[in-house]
C-alpha cells in the first residue's frame, strides 16, 4: 500500500462531516438522550437495592430472557442498566456503525459521487479511510456522551466511562465489519444486509452464551458460557461495567477493528470502483413464465429478503429451541424464584415463551419487505409497470400479498425451528409452538396495514413513519413497557401488548379486533394509493 | 379519428403551475413532434397522458377515453419510452423486455428478436451493468417489439450513438408507414424535422405554436442570400427585412425576410437585376430559437429549468 493511496482523506472527512452534520448529531444525541432518560426512569422505579435484586432475579433467572439481555454482576443500578437495557442500545449503535460506513463508501460509489471525487486528487483508499475515521470519531463522541448520561444520573465515574466506551466500541467493531461487506457487494442494500446478517449471528452467539450461563441467586451474578467470547456483543458485556470494570477488554475491539479494516483495505485494492468482488453474472436472455405477471415481478423482487429471513428465523428458533430442552432438564431440580416460576419444568410452555419473545421481531422483516416495495416507487420502477395494462391496485396488491404471506411464513418458520426442541423432549407438542408463533400475526399485520396506509397517503414520509411506529411498538410493548413502568394506556399503543401471553388462555377478541384494524388500514392504504399520482 | 385529445389541461404541483391550459390533438397515423425547453411541461403532459399523474383540470383523452380512469385498459395499445430509463438492477434486459410486453398484452417473439438485432442489444446482461444508452435501448426495443397503436416517447434518443439514432429513425418511419400514431418529444430538432408531420411547441406550460412544419414556417422568416448586378440601395427601409448584411461593393446581401413579405421584398429587389438567389426556409432550430429568444425577452421571465419532471 502506497501512502498516496490515502491522499485527500482529510478533505473527504470534512466533506462527510459537512454532509452529515445533522444526521450524525441526531444519531449520537438521540442515542445518548434516550439512554439518559431510561437511566433516570429506572432510577425512579428501583429506589432500593432490594428492588434491583428482585427484578434482577426475576429476569436473570429466566434463561429465555437472558438471550436478549446482558449478564448481571453485583447489585448496582448502573450494573442493572447494563444488564437490562444495554443490548438494545448495543444493537442500535451497531446499526449506527454499519449505516454510517456504507453510506460513505458503497453508497457513494453507487450514486457515482466516488467517481467524481476519485477523479480529483484523492487516493483510492481515502474514501474508505474517511468513512472509518468519521464513524470511529462518532462512536467515541457517543461513548463520552453515554458516560455523561450515566454520571448526570449519579452513577460512579469509572463505571460510567467503561459503560460508555463498551457501547461505543460496538459501533467501532461493526464499522469494521461494514467496511468489509461494502467491498463484497455492489449495492448499499447488499452491504447493509450482509453486515446486518453478521450482526444477527453475532448477537445470537452471545445470547446463547448468556442463556447457557449460570445465574447465581446469592451473588446476583450471571456467569456466561464460552460462546460470548466469540462475539463483540459478548466482549462489551464481559467488561462488567459498574462491577469489575474490565476496561482492558476494549483492546479486543481495537484488535478486531484493525483486523477488519486491514481486510477491507486489501479487498478495496483488488477491485474496480463501482464493482463488488463478487462479479455480476450474465442472466437469462428470455424471462421465465413465472416472472411475467405483477405478482411474479413482486415475488422476484421480494424473494431474496424473504428467503434470508426464513432461514435466519428458522436457525434462531432451532438454536434457542434446542437450548431450551437442555435448560429445562438442568432447571428441573432448581428452586423456583422466577416470574415464570410456575411454568418451570414444563418445557412446552418454556419453548412457547421463547417463540412468543422472538415472534414480534419478525416485524423487522415485514417492514423491510414493505420498504422494498416503497423503494420501487422512489426509484421510478413503478412507472414502467403502470405504463402497461397493470392497474395501480394490481401492482400494490402483488407486493402486499408477498409481504403478508411472507410474514406468516416467517412466523411458521420460527415455529418449525423451535420444534427442534420437540425432538429432544416428547412432552412438547409441535402444534402449540406454531400456535405461539401465529398468535403474533395479527399484531404484526396491524403495523403492516399501517405502513400501507402511510404509503398511500404520504409516500415521502412512509419510511420515517413506519420505522418510528415499529420502534414505538417495541419500546412501549411487552418487551420494555412493563419494565419501564409505563402507564397502561401508553403500553396499549403497541399492538404487541394486546397479544395474549403464553401463560394466559387465548382470547379471540383482541386478535379479531386487530385483524379487523389491519384490514381497515390496508383497505384505506390501497384506496388512497390508487387515487394518487406516482412520485418522481 | 383523434387518438390523443388534450383540452385546456392544467396541472399544479402544490403551488407551482406546471401546465397552464395545454391543447393538443393527434390524429391517427400522425407523428407529432413535441418540443420545448427543459421544464416547459413536456414530461408532465406525457405522464398525465399515461395516467401516472392526476391532472388538476381540463381534459386528457386517448382513443376517446379518459387517460386517468381507463389507464390500464388504454395501455394495452400504448407503448412508452421514457427519457430517463429506470430498470430493475437484478433483472436482465431480456427479462425486462418480456415482462413489459407480457404485462401490456403479449410477447411478439419475431419482432423482439428483430429489434434486439437491429439495436445490437445483449439481452443477457443484468440491467445494473448497462450504460445509459443501453438502458434506453431496452426501453426502445420493448416499445418497438410491441403491437401497440400509440407510441409515447419522451426524449427517447438522448443517450444513443449516431448509428443507433439512425436505426431509431428508421423504426419510427416504419411505424408511420404502418399507420401507427407517435408522440415524440425531443431536443434533436433535426430528427423531429425529419420524422414528424406535425409539431407542437410548449413553453412554460402552454402550447405556443402548433401545426405542420410548413404552416409554422409561414409564420416566420426565410433566409435569403443574393447577388445582383447593380448595387443594392434602400433595402434596410423595406418592411419585413431583418438582420441585413451587405458587402462593401453592395452587390451581395444576406438577410431574413418575414414569409408574408417575401413577395413585396423580392419585387423591390428586382430592379437591381439578380445574378443569383438562394432562399432557404427556416429550420426548426431557427423556429425554436426565434420563439424562445423572443418570448423570453418579451416577458423577461427566467426559464424554470428542471422545475418540472
Amino acid at each position: 500500500m502506497k501512502t498516496n493511496a490515502f491522499l485527500g482523506t482529510g478533505t473527504l472527512v470534512l466533506l462527510a462531516l459537512k454532509r452529515d452534520r445533522i444526521r450524525l448529531a441526531l444519531w449520537i444525541l438521540g442515542i445518548a438522550v434516550l439512554l439518559g432518560f431510561m437511566v433516570a426512569a429506572f432510577g425512579e422505579m428501583l429506589p432500593t437495592d432490594q428492588d434491583i435484586i428482585n427484578m434482577a432475579t426475576a429476569h436473570g433467572s429466566n434463561p429465555v430472557m437472558r438471550v436478549f439481555l446482558g449478564p448481571i454482576a453485583g447489585v448496582s443500578l448502573g450494573g442493572f442498566m447494563m444488564f437490562r437495557l444495554s443490548t438494545m442500545f448495543a444493537i442500535i449503535i451497531a446499526f449506527f456503525g454499519i449505516l454510517t460506513v456504507t453510506r460513505h463508501t458503497r453508497h457513494n460509489e453507487e450514486t457515482g459521487c466516488e467517481e467524481l471525487t476519485g477523479s480529483s486528487v484523492v487516493g483510492r483508499h481515502a474514501g474508505l479511510l474517511a468513512a472509518l475515521l468519521v464513524t470511529t470519531a462518532g462512536s467515541i463522541v457517543l461513548s463520552v456522551l453515554i458516560a455523561l448520561a450515566f454520571i448526570i444520573n449519579g452513577h460512579p465515574a469509572d463505571g460510567s466511562f467503561t459503560a460508555g466506551f463498551a457501547l461505543g466500541a460496538v459501533g467501532i467493531a461493526f464499522a469494521g465489519i461494514a467496511a468489509v461487506t461494502a467491498q463484497l457487494t455492489d449495492t448499499t442494500r447488499g452491504a447493509n444486509g450482509l453486515a446486518g446478517l453478521a450482526m444477527g449471528a453475532l448477537f445470537l452467539v452471545s445470547g446463547v452464551g448468556n442463556m447457557l450461563g449460570d445465574f447465581d441467586a446469592a451473588a446476583i451474578k450471571i456467569t456466561s458460557a464460552w460462546p460470548v467470547w466469540l462475539s463483540p456483543f459478548g466482549w462489551y458485556q464481559q467488561i462488567l461495567s459498574f462491577y469489575e470494570n474490565n476496561w482492558w477488554l476494549l483492546l479486543l475491539f481495537v484488535a478486531f477493528f484493525l483486523l477488519t479494516a486491514k481486510v477491507a483495505f486489501l479487498l478495496n485494492s483488488r477491485r474496480d470502483v463501482g464493482m463488488g468482488l463478487i462479479p455480476a453474472r450474465k442472466g437469462p436472455a428470455v424471462a421465465s413464465p413465472g416472472l411475467l405477471s405483477p405478482l411474479g415481478l413482486a415475488w422476484r423482487l421480494q424473494r431474496k429478503l424473504f428467503i434470508i429471513w426464513l432461514l435466519a428465523v428458522m436457525v434462531v428458533g432451532a438454536v434457542l429451541g434446542g437450548a431450551t430442552t437442555e435448560l429445562a432438564e438442568r432447571m428441573s431440580g432448581m428452586e423456583r424464584t422466577d416470574v415464570l416460576g410456575d411454568i418451570f419444568g414444563m418445557s412446552e410452555t418454556f419453548a412457547m415463551a421463547l417463540v412468543a419473545i422472538l415472534g414480534p421481531f419478525i416485524i423487522f422483516y415485514t417492514v423491510q419487505a414493505f420498504l422494498r416495495m416503497a423503494s420501487e416507487e422512489a426509484n421510478g420502477l413503478t412507472e414502467p409497470v403502470l405504463a402497461t395494462a397493470v392497474t395501480p391496485l394490481k401492482w400494490i396488491m402483488s407486493h402486499a400479498v408477498c409481504v403478508f404471506l411472507g410474514t406468516i411464513a416467517a412466523l411458521l418458520s420460527l415455529g418449525l425451528g423451535a420444534s427442534v426442541s420437540a425432538l429432544a423432549d416428547t412432552d412438547i407438542r409441535v402444534l402449540k409452538l406454531f400456535e405461539a408463533a401465529l398468535i403474533q400475526a395479527p399484531a404484526i399485520l396491524v403495523l403492516a396495514g399501517f405502513a400501507l396506509l402511510v404509503f398511500g397517503l404520504a409516500p415521502h414520509l412512509s419510511s420515517t413513519l413506519v420505522w418510528a411506529s415499529l420502534i414505538v411498538s417495541i419500546i412501549v410493548g411487552p418487551f420494555l413497557g412493563p419494565a419501564l413502568d409505563l402507564p397502561q394506556w401508553v403500553q396499549n399503543i403497541s399492538p404487541f401488548t394486546h397479544v395474549p401471553a403464553v401463560t394466559e388462555p387465548v382470547t379471540a377478541t383482541p386478535l379479531i379486533l386487530m385483524l379487523v384494524m389491519a384490514a381497515v388500514f390496508t383497505a384505506g392504504g390501497l384506496a388512497s394509493f390508487c387515487r394518487r399520482s406516482m412520485r418522481t | 379519428m383523434n387518438i390523443i385529445e388534450v383540452k385546456d389541461l392544467v396541472k399544479y404541483y402544490g403551488k407551482f403551475q406546471a401546465l397552464d391550459g395545454v391543447d393538443m390533438t393527434v390524429r391517427k397515423g400522425e407523428v407529432l413532434g413535441f418540443i420545448g425547453p427543459n421544464g416547459a411541461g413536456k414530461t408532465t403532459t406525457i405522464r398525465i397522458l399515461l395516467g401516472l399523474l392526476r391532472k388538476t383540470s381540463g381534459q386528457a383523452n386517448i382513443f376517446g377515453k379518459d387517460a386517468w380512469n381507463k389507464a390500464a385498459e388504454l395501455h394495452k395499445s400504448m407503448a412508452y419510452v421514457p427519457g430517463d430509463v429506470n430498470l430493475w438492477p437484478t433483472l436482465t434486459g431480456g427479462e425486462v423486455i418480456d415482462l413489459l410486453n407480457k404485462l401490456r398484452g403479449g410477447i411478439n417473439k419475431e419482432k423482439r428478436a428483430e429489434m434486439l438485432k437491429r439495436f445490437e442489444l445483449d439481452p443477457t446482461k443484468r440491467c445494473d451493468t448497462y450504460s445509459k444508452g443501453n438502458r434506453q435501448k431496452v426501453a426502445i426495443v420493448s416499445a418497438f417489439a410491441s403491437d401497440a397503436e400509440l407510441f409515447l416517447m419522451d426524449e427517447p434518443t438522448a443517450g444513443l450513438d449516431p448509428l443507433m439514432e439512425a436505426v431509431f429513425q428508421e423504426c419510427v418511419l416504419e411505424l408511420k408507414a404502418l399507420g401507427k400514431t407517435v408522440l415524440l418529444s425531443s431536443h434533436t430538432l433535426s430528427v423531429v424535422e425529419k420524422l414528424c408531420d406535425q409539431v407542437s411547441i410548449i413553453r412554460q406550460g402552454k402550447i405556443v405554436e402548433s401545426g405542420s412544419l410548413d404552416e409554422l414556417r409561414h409564420l416566420t422568416r426565410a433566409s435569403i442570400t443574393l447577388e445582383t448586378v447593380k448595387p443594392i440601395m434602400g433595402l434596410d427601409n423595406i418592411e419585413g427585412v431583418h438582420d441585413l448584411s451587405i458587402e462593401e461593393n453592395r452587390v451581395r446581401a444576406r438577410f431574413q425576410v418575414e414569409s408574408d413579405k417575401l413577395h413585396s421584398v423580392l419585387s423591390f429587389l428586382f430592379q437591381f437585376e439578380f445574378k443569383s438567389l438562394v432562399s432557404r426556409p427556416p429550420s426548426l432550430v431557427e423556429l425554436f430559437m426565434h420563439h424562445y429568444a423572443e418570448n423570453s425577452a418579451d416577458t423577461g421571465e427566467p426559464e424554470k429549468e428542471g422545475a418540472v419532471r
